[in-house]
């Protein structure tokens, strides 16, 4: 049983057809080509597969793409998508915040969703807002500098992220 | 639309089909990528499988019409019959590049299926559909009846054999996933993000675009960039597709696109969109317009009018290239006899069953190039220079070849989608289509010989040879070829006064390149085919007028004065006559005319100076004994990566299993010139060998100095160091695992900067029987002796098998293959295998091969190169048999039926 | 074959429902089982995820109806839930990380049957039963302790489907919730506690609940020790008695185990501190 799925994906109307138990991260990856979403875990532990569902971070590791139907995705191709990078983006980078990088679209994306829900949070919620990331590399203190870098609006948008 | 098949015996579901082919579905929907994409014509075969029992070419098979039936392919393991024909393909060498072997070895399923016990004819009829442009057949003949249970009693060539690594066969790199069809070559690589690059060639063979509109194909939803030749970008500036490196001075004279097209491969734009079909279409969607200049398909017509230049300012690409040893002129006044006679050699394209193709990756920081190429340190040289772009941006990775011949020398496709992937920031794939290859792929260039010599009491006195060549559109390797043709005129016969003269010229025709033999085919045949006519014309033997003039052991080249290492070209004659048993120039019988043929010949081993031609290696020996060799051999199948192996096993004195040689890539490899001019055996082979051989002085340096011992004490044999009394000291793995673990920490390694020292001759005589119908005309090459000087042979079976294919090639370049024109528009008509004839494995004749078995005193272990030797000769001789057949006199090639025919009056 | 349904209220869920029915809603739980196995292929799989009835919190005659495919996310943030049963929103806070508590739901957290669920000693703290409905469309309710069976089995039969929870207002008590696991986020239970107090005027007990979670196959409401508590006042010897009271049940109820060791003194001292604290 194959199964059309309709969806939004970085602002763009997408039709695929899936497996019923697809899981969203597989079918962004290999029928989409959005590479940007890494596997880690594949159980939801290490949000390298982090994406974000309607307003709010998920793993689409754990996440059954027929499930998606109507839904209204964002992955990290969508922030640098006219070729100019998010504040986060370049904060990270700025920041050292990236050494392998294989967790940092999860990353960019929890600090991301982190601001859009709470614009001004304590350097105890942006801990607690990418808690659902793992990191090996950098020990998680640039990367909290760099969300907070961001949030003191070191940042000017620029635009890369037209909403 | 849903349809229901088998593949492999497994149930296979696939909707919406539109016209997609069995091949497709195979490579794109299945991931059976074993079915190779050679021509999408259903000429070539390379995509053959069975369906229902039946063999089929898949690209012409559509899905639609699969429902219920059942498919075979070559990944079908579980099928012994399948993986018995991969073993014995594997194991008689009939696998070069591997392209066609997988539609090979499913043709000869089917075969066997039909006909458990086939005759070799049989066999080789069977094949018919599958063309392959390596082996010549031979060993795919051999491999099928070895598969059907018959004992085959063909002998192998005779080596010299030592230590078990040099004169002992060994298939190629890779033979068994070749085989089974798990070797990947471009096309079967997987990318990610990948887009996709057409291009748009000229629309005619002469003429300035005027106008170009690209709007509306901008528009077309996935185009993601189209460049034009009506953009003032820096693709529009000259460059020369040939050149290796900035240090060569040669005339830059030809663009990416270019506005004034000088022949229909021309390019004049290329688009980049995410499928090849929305670029294909976007292709189709640029308007333009054009006016048409005259069209110049002939030299003799080039060099006269110039009144629509195809170049700048005439139609002279060089002239007056050439040297003279002694006094021609002078000298010919002192003969007995002189001989005058002009010869023409035409275009002939590779045909290899892989069409050019390209993936360049941007990162917004470095080029990466995924190429089958035989020259990667040559293109990064030019992408540099196209691109602006540092040495250490730019990074070429060989890809598996799928056949080469020179043909993957020179840029075709590879800036392009390096221009692309720039533009798009992304990875890009330009794969060409058959048609297209032919079109924008390049030619053997096509030379007419004026042949001049005077004879003195039966030798030669005095010889002068002139040539006019027709190098297509632009410059290129003009004057490469320049020399490359009259090298050979000096070291073949001995002659005291000798002159050559060339003059290039540009036509609107394919642009010329490096083919196999680069020059030296078309000499041969001119001089070659004046020989015999002289012979014919004096009745004097052939074979004895030849035995009175060739060089022998101590000639020495008669323009470099250089003694040439090693010339048993005497004895290569003398033994191919004896292998020959009709010992008659002609006969006939009732339905046919008989001729015997012959020829002789010389190629050259590495380039010669002033073009720098070094190899640099680098042998490291591991902790386990086992060695890594960081050197740049290109192989293409025709076995260089075995040949390299051989070398340092033998050497080293261990197995050649133990040897790894890397792939080429520029970022990690030590430098050498590609895989042409038949230097890897030469020039890699011996700069490996000198560096195994600095190896061992290394090694006994070490364990000199860990056991506390002379160096002059200690001998290194077979991965073992010893006292000169014969204790063991340590083996070879054991000083490496000390120096890693002890101080002072360090890796073994050696390496060496390899200069090409001379350019040797590769020699060869062939001798050809040849039956012409009476009725039709018909030419049917019957029997084929080679016998080559190559010096010591280091792998007999895949020698053989260059020496076969080489054949093949000679045969085609001979009376089959033939670079037709529109003589009006000056349009390209071979544009697929059925219209451009190259032998298929029922053309091919009784093939007879030996060596002389003498090594070369320079050469590595005593090696010559073969692969363009190959086919040097073979053209003159089969010439020379028809001539003698029918009593003709044919002065060009190819001699084709219709010329037969007009000749017989038929 | 896999059948997929996406009903788009709960009438059509009904009638999706066969012998064979596996629901998912959030399913950070179900896809994990899939990787480990779990084979659905000959399954009915329903998808709740797209049925608005079956999601948000509704006020009800003393206390509140959560709908089952609320968030843990959306639990967190609801003012009224925040504002009658503070310590569901405590513990939906410390469920596995920001993402999990994004797509994960509460009636996944019952429904899973989990020792280590969170939000589970929450519910049961505010005397919370399962709204349960058939395919007939009949409607049943089930107090916590009775639906959760043991470890995964509920009562929960293959032609019902967890409609909502109901809790009671605990609005006037002190609520307090209290877990431990390995790490802050992401972290699976170890231990989890929750209590909620009412006192009378001259500070003695009024009310008082008292649950553990995780250290136990199932939730535990401790009734009998809650009963013993009302009227007294909380005094150190008291605090000192119930403790150890739990935790020798806890012992006595999940057998003596590797861990009990650590685990027996540190409930002990987790619910004497709680008590402590909210004595405050």
């Amino acid at each position: 049983m194959k199964l059309m799925l309709n969806m939004t994906i970085n602002n763009e109307k997408i039709s695929v057809e899936i497996e019923p138990d697809s899981r969203l991260l597989d079918v962004l990856r290999d029928d989409l080509g959005l590479l940007g979403t890494k596997e880690g875990c594949g159980v939801g532990e290490c949000g390298a597969c982090t994406v974000i569902i309607d307003g709010k971070t998920a793993n689409s590791c754990v996440t059954l793409a027929a499930s998606m139907e109507g839904c209204d995705i964002k992955t990290i191709e969508y922030l640098s998508k006219n070729g100019k990078l998010h504040p986060m983006q370049k904060s990270f980078i700025d920041n050292s915040a990236l050494q392998c990088g294989f967790c940092t679209p999860g990353f960019v994306l929890s600090g991301v969703n982190l601001l859009e829900r709470n614009p001004n949070p304590t350097e105890e919620e942006i801990k607690e807002g990418i808690s659902g990331n793992i990191c090996r590399c950098t020990g998680y203190e640039q990367i909290v500098k760099a969300v907070e870098d961001v949030r003191d609006e070191k940042y000017i948008k620029d635009g890369a992220c037209d909403e | 639309m849903t349809v229901n098949f088998k593949v492999n015996n497994k149930k296979v579901e696939i909707k919406d089909l539109d016209n997609l082919s069995l091949l497709k579905i195979l490579r794109e929907h299945l991931s059976l990528k074993g079915a190779k994409c050679g021509c999408k014509t259903g000429d070539c075969g390379t995509c053959s499988v069975i369906i229902d029992g039946e063999l089929v070419r898949s690209c012409l098979v559509l899905g639609k019409n699969l429902e219920g039936k059942s498919i075979k392919t070559i990944e079908y393991y579980k099928d012994e019959k399948i993986r018995e024909l991969q073993e014995t393909f594997t194991r008689s060498g009939a696998i070069q590049c591997g392209f066609c072997t997988p539609g090979m070895i499913m043709a000869a399923y089917s075969i066997l299926e039909k006909n458990p016990k086939p005759t070799k004819k049989e066999i080789r009829e069977g094949l018919k559909y599958n063309l392959c442009r390596c082996t010549g057949y031979e060993k795919i003949v051999d491999a099928i009846y070895d598969a059907s249970g018959q004992v085959n009693t063909k002998k192998h060539i005779i080596a010299s054999v030592f230590k078990g690594n040099i004169g002992t066969s060994k298939p190629v790199q890779a033979a068994l996933e070749k085989a089974e069809g798990k070797f990947e070559y471009t096309d079967d690589l997987v990318f990610n993000n990948l887009y996709h690059g057409k291009i748009l060639f000229a629309p005619s063979a002469h003429g300035y675009i005027t106008k170009m509109n690209i709007e509306e194909a901008k528009k077309i939803e996935g185009v993601l960039d189209i460049v034009t030749c009506m953009d003032q970008e820096y693709w529009s500036k000259d460059f020369n597709c040939h050149i290796t490196s900035p240090f060569e001075k040669l005339v830059r004279n030809e663009k990416m696109f270019n506005r004034h097209f000088r022949y229909d491969g021309d390019k004049i734009a290329a688009v980049v969109a995410i499928s090849e079909e929305i670029a294909q279409k976007a292709v189709k969607a640029i308007e333009y317009e054009f006016k048409t200049y005259p069209v110049i398909l002939d030299v003799k017509k080039a060099m006269k009018d110039d009144s629509y230049p195809i170049q700048k300012d005439n139609n002279i690409a060089a002239r007056n290239i050439g040297y003279e040893i002694g006094n021609v002129e002078d000298a010919y006044k002192d003969c007995d006899i002189l001989f005058e006679k002009e010869y023409h050699t035409q275009k002939q394209s590779h045909g290899m069953m892989e069409p050019h193709i390209a993936v360049a990756n941007y990162d917004g920081e470095i080029l990466t190039l995924y190429a089958p190429t035989q020259n990667v340190f040559g293109f990064r040289s030019l992408m540099t220079e196209i691109f602006d772009l540092p040495y250490n941006k730019v990074r070429v990775i060989k890809t598996n070849i799928g056949g080469a011949f020179g043909a993957k020398s020179e840029v075709v496709v590879e800036h392009i989608a390096s221009l692309l992937a720039i533009r798009v920031k992304g990875t890009v794939k330009v794969n060409l289509s058959r048609k297209e290859e032919f079109l924008c792929g390049k030619t053997r260039t096509a030379i007419d010989f004026n042949v001049k010599f005077g004879v003195k009491n039966g030798k030669f006195k005095s010889m002068g040879i002139d040539a006019v060549l027709d190098r297509g559109g632009y410059y290129g390797s003009t004057i490469d070829l320049c020399y490359a043709w009259m090298d050979k005129v000096y070291k073949l016969y001995e002659c005291e006064n000798i002159k050559t003269n060339t003059i290039a010229i540009y036509t609107n025709t394919q642009n010329s390149g490096a083919v196999r033999g680069y020059g030296a085919p078309q000499v041969n045949f001119a001089r070659e085919t004046a020989i015999n006519d002289y012979c014919r014309d004096q009745g004097l033997d052939k074979i004895q007028f030849r035995l009175d003039n060739l060089f022998e052991q101590g000639s020495k080249d008669i323009a470099t004065k250089e003694t040439m290492t090693s010339v048993y070209v005497k004895d290569c004659l003398t033994r191919a006559y004896e292998m020959i048993e009709e010992k008659r120039n002609k006969w006939e019988d009732e339905n046919y005319y008989y001729g015997l043929g012959v020829a002789v010949g010389v190629h050259g081993n590495g380039i010669g100076l002033p073009v720098a031609d070094f190899a640099s290696s680098s042998i490291k020996y591991c902790a386990d004994g086992s060695v890594i060799v960081n050197t740049t051999v290109h192989d293409m199948g025709q076995g260089s990566t075995i040949m390299i192996k051989k070398i340092v096993a033998e050497v080293l004195g261990i197995d050649d299993d133990l040897v790894t040689v890397l792939n080429p890539d520029t970022n990690s490899n030590y430098y050498s010139n590609g895989a042409y001019a038949t230097r890897e055996t030469w020039v890699n082979g011996n700069s490996v060998k000198a560096a195994a051989d600095e190896l061992i002085k290394v090694i006994i340096n070490e364990t000199a100095e860990i056991h506390e011992k002379n160096i002059e004490d200690l001998i290194y044999l077979d991965g073992k160091i010893a006292t000169k009394a014969g204790d063991l000291v340590a083996t070879a793995a054991e000083v490496v695992l000390h120096r890693m673990h002890k101080p002072p920490f360090k890796e073994i390694e050696a390496t060496v900067h390899f200069t090409n020292p001379q350019v040797p001759g590769s020699y060869m005589a062939n001798i050809v029987i040849s039956k012409v119908d009476k009725k039709t005309g018909e030419v049917k090459v019957e029997k084929l002796i080679a016998v080559h000087d190559v010096g010591r042979a280091i792998n007999p079976m895949m020698l053989e098998g260059q020496i076969e294919g080489g054949i093949h090639m000679g045969l085609g370049f001979a009376i089959s293959e033939e670079v037709k024109y529109d003589k009006k528009t000056g349009k390209l008509e071979t544009i697929n295998f059925k219209k451009y004839k190259m032998f298929r494995a029922n053309d091919m004749p009784e093939i007879h091969i030996e060596i002389v078995n003498k090594p070369d005193s320079v050469g590595p272990l005593g090696a010559k190169g073969v692969g363009e030797a190959a086919l040097t000769a073979v053209a003159p001789a089969v010439i020379d048999s028809i001539n003698e057949a029918i009593g003709s006199n044919f002065n060009k090639i190819p001699v084709l039926q219709k010329d037969i025919q007009e000749f017989l009056g038929l | 074959m896999l059948n997929y349904f996406r009903p788009k209220t709960i009438k059509e869920c009904l009638e999706c429902i066969t012998d064979d029915r596996v629901y998912i809603a959030g399913g950070t739980d179900l896809l994990v089982e899939m990787r480990n196995g779990h084979d659905l292929s000959k399954k009915t799989l329903i998808d709740l995820s797209h049925i608005p009835e079956l999601k948000g919190v509704k006020k009800i005659d003393g206390g509140l109806e959560i709908m089952a495919c609320t968030s843990h996310d959306d639990l967190v943030l609801n003012k009224d839930v925040n504002k009658s049963l503070k310590v569901l929103s405590d513990a939906c806070r410390t469920v596995g990380s920001p993402q999990i508590r994004n797509m994960g739901t509460i009636g996944g957290s019952i429904g899973t049957a989990s020792p280590a669920s969170d939000p589970m000693p929450a519910l049961m703290l505010a005397d919370g039963s399962a709204v349960i409905i058939n395919k007939k469309g009949e409607i049943r309710e089930e107090k916590l302790e009775k639906f959760v069976v043991k470890p995964g089995i509920t009562t929960l039969k293959n032609d019902e489907l967890i409609l909502s929870v109901k809790v009671k207002s605990l609005e006037d008590y002190k609520q307090s919730f209290f877990k431990i696991g390995r790490r802050k986020a992401l972290a699976i239970a170890r231990l989890n506690f929750a209590m909620a107090i009412l006192k009378n005027k001259d500070n003695t007990i009024k009310d008082i609940k008292i649950v553990v979670g995780a250290a136990l196959p199932v939730t535990k409401r401790f009734y009998d020790i809650e009963k013993q508590l009302i009227g007294k006042k909380l005094t150190e010897k008291i605090i000192e008695k119930i403790s150890k009271d739990i935790s020798d049940q806890v012992l006595e109820i999940a057998g003596p185990r590797k861990s009990s060791e650590y685990k027996i003194p540190v409930i002990k001292n987790i619910i004497s501190r709680m008590l402590k604290d909210m004595e405050v």
